[in-house]
Formats: structure tokens, C-alpha cells, sequence
């Protein structure tokens, strides 16, 4: 029962992590900076950002 | 795939791709499209600015302009990656991530952090670091007293090893 138990909590876990189980929400880029708790972050929030993406392989 | 939220008045975007070209090949054949080198630009300024970079990072790397496999394209809705993703240096300093994820529970704001950023940097590997600096940022960074102090020692031990 027990090595059953860890079979399906290791394959959950893989489906959670390769995205097939619903795990961790992902929030879309909204432009808004959402870090405001810590004095610098609070700071920085209010700084006109410009964005940048890239893929590096 | 990153992306960068950058202050224009300290970086500018030909910064950026200064570091992003010279951070691969560009004649490397991208494996698939989820590990593909690539620039996503954001707007016509960027798009200009990206191909004006391509010439020149391929003259740089001896590659023929016809030959670079890098691609350039819009930017599509940008996703942020679960939380384990973000900040992956940090994963080695549990006391430091620890307050992070009770400071910012979610992924969004952890990635958002500009606090979060910079330790990341300073603590993780393969980057230059200036030991000074982050010892004189340490305090504005809001941390808990332990930790702020934590830092300031390790980071003056690290400037008295450059000596």
C-alpha cells in the first residue's frame, strides 16, 4: 500500500511538473510589478522599466 | 526564456544584446523551439535594434549574416515559470530563500523582485561580483537584522580574500 502510495504521489508529481495535472497557476506578464513588500522593492516599483525577452538555448 | 525588466537610464537595450549575442553561438541550430535562441521584441525600436545586432555579432563570431541561426521575432504573451524556476541560485542559501518565499509567496512576485534579483546575483555563480557594492546595498534592502548581518560578514569576507 505504502510503495503504491509513493508510486502515485511521484507520478503526480511528474504530471504537475510536465504541466498534464493542474499544479502552480502561471501568471501572464501584466506589466505591473507585483514586489512591493521589501523598502527597495517598493522603491523600484515605481521606476519606468522598459522590457526586454530573449530564449537562450 | 527571461525576461528583463531594465531601467533605459542605467542600461540601454543595445547593452542587453551586447550580452545576449555573446552569450551563444549564433550559428548554434536551436534543438526545439522551447530551448530556442532567440530576441522577442517588444516594438519596432527593438525589432530595428535586434537586426542592426545580428550583422554585427555574426561579423563578430566569423559567421556569414545567411548563416545565423538566431531567430528575431514579436513577443507573444510572456508566461512567468512556476515558482521553483525563479531565483534558482537562491536555492542553495535556504535562510535567504526562506524569507523571499514568506516575503513573496507566489512566483510573479518573487520574479519581480528586484531584492530578490540582485541576491541572486551576488550569491549565485559565473558572475562578476563587486563585493563593495553589495555590502553597502545590503542595508537597503529591508532584510530581517540576522540575515542583513549574515550578509555583511560573508560579504566582507569576501572583500578581505581580494586583498
Amino acid at each position: 500500500m505504502k510503495f503504491r502510495l509513493i508510486i502515485g504521489g511521484a507520478i503526480a508529481g511528474l504530471a504537475v511538473m510536465a504541466g498534464i495535472a493542474p499544479g502552480e497557476k502561471l501568471p501572464k506578464a501584466d506589466g505591473k510589478v507585483s514586489a512591493t513588500t521589501l523598502p527597495l522593492d517598493a522603491k523600484t516599483a515605481k521606476v519606468k522599466f522598459e522590457t526586454a525577452t530573449f530564449g537562450l538555448g | 526564456m527571461l525576461s528583463i525588466d531594465f531601467d533605459p537610464k542605467v542600461l540601454s537595450y543595445a547593452d542587453l544584446l551586447d550580452i545576449f549575442w555573446s552569450a551563444h553561438r549564433c550559428d548554434q541550430i536551436n534543438s526545439s523551439r522551447q530551448y530556442m535562441n532567440g530576441v522577442f521584441y517588444h516594438d519596432e525600436s527593438q525589432k530595428k535594434s535586434a537586426e542592426a545586432s545580428r550583422a554585427a555579432a555574426a561579423k563578430k563570431q566569423g559567421v556569414e549574416v545567411e548563416e545565423v541561426q538566431t531567430s528575431i521575432l514579436p513577443v507573444g504573451k510572456f508566461t512567468y515559470a512556476e515558482g521553483y524556476h525563479q531565483k534558482y541560485y537562491l536555492t542553495r542559501f535556504s535562510e535567504v530563500r526562506d524569507i523571499l518565499s514568506k516575503t513573496y509567496p507566489d512566483g510573479k512576485s518573487l520574479a519581480d523582485s528586484t531584492v530578490a534579483a540582485r541576491l541572486n546575483a551576488y550569491l549565485g555563480s559565473g558572475m562578476k561580483k563587486d563585493w563593495r557594492l553589495f555590502l553597502k546595498e545590503i542595508p537597503e534592502f529591508g532584510l530581517p537584522e540576522g540575515l542583513a548581518e549574515a550578509l555583511s560578514k560573508a560579504a566582507s569576507g569576501m572583500i578581505g580574500e581580494e586583498k
